[in-house]
């Protein structure tokens, strides 16, 4: 995997992030947008355009791919390539988790 | 037989906003929109109830059939599509405005694919003008029509970097619109 594609989606946006977290299952767009609403509590809710702007971006990159296509209604599912790139946000996303847990007490003081 | 009327409404494309307001306020006094017409500049209209609906003016360079199915199982129905331009509505209830776009960085795409769009509008001018300027120069007044085409072009595409502008400052956060 290229570094470029690493640079281009890291740091991520929420919307990539959850996008990709959702697809560790195969999913459709609308079963992504539920999804996406359900794990963040309502708080996330994608857009049409949004949602599709990415997953073509995504699908382009190699992130995830097409694994089922009925009534021109595509499925989708993370590619390697794409859990390499999630992998790599999540250790970045853990190093800012575990900073702020270890300076949360601090600032209370 | 129900009341009908239908309006011309001019709108810039480097601001649909504008546009999706006036067609929301059209619903908002009861005026339902029943399909747009004329290079999407002719809105045909029916009397009934006030409702509350959300439109919104996409641009898309070329989608696959993807494209309309996740709209509509988002809930959206097309109301107009020619050239590249899409005219999304919804009905809603409550203060949540639905929207299409809910992060900059979409935003940001779609007011790039909308500017290159208009650049390469204003660069093809300048083959054909070379290529006709023999017949065109005996038509002075063929001049001023390209002087206001192109500074409707180049003002389109100064607007649409000026809003991508703002949303970069923006960060990758979505608050509303303007």
């Amino acid at each position: 995997m290229s570094e470029k594609l690493l640079q281009s989606y890291l740091p991520m946006s929420e919307t990539a992030y959850y996008i990709l977290l959702s697809l560790t299952e195969v999913r459709h767009g609308y079963g992504i947008m539920q999804d996406v609403g359900e794990l963040t509590g309502g708080r996330i809710h994608l857009g049409a355009g949004t949602l599709y702007g990415s997953l073509s971006r995504m699908e382009k990159d190699g992130l995830i791919a097409v694994v089922l296509e009925e009534e021109r209604r595509k499925s989708y599912q993370m590619t390697a390539v794409g859990r390499l790139i999630l992998k790599a946000e999540i250790t970045r996303i853990s190093e800012l988790y575990h900073n702020a847990k270890r300076m949360e007490g601090k600032l209370d003081a | 037989m129900r009341e009908q009327k239908s309006e011309f409404k001019w709108w810039s494309n480097w601001a649909p906003e504008k546009l999706e307001r006036w067609m929301e306020q059209k619903e908002a006094t009861g005026w339902h929109l029943v399909r747009v017409s004329g290079n999407a500049i002719r809105f045909h209209y029916q009397k009934g109830e006030p409702r509350k609906m959300r439109y919104c003016v996409d641009y898309q360079n070329k989608v696959d059939g993807g494209y309309v199915s996740l709209f509509e199982e988002a809930g959206w129905t097309l109301v107009y599509k020619a050239t590249g331009w899409y005219i999304w509505g919804m009905a809603y209830e409550g203060d949540q405005r639905p929207e299409i776009y809910t992060d900059s960085d979409s935003l940001i795409e779609r007011n790039k694919r909308l500017s290159t769009t208009l650049l390469i509008v204003l660069f093809m001018q300048f083959p054909i003008l070379l290529v006709n300027f023999g017949i065109l120069s005996k038509f002075p007044l063929i001049w001023i029509v390209y002087l206001v085409l192109f500074s409707f072009l180049t003002y389109g595409i100064i607007r649409l970097n000026a809003a991508n502008h703002r949303f970069k400052n923006k960060g990758g956060r979505f608050d509303g619109r303007n």
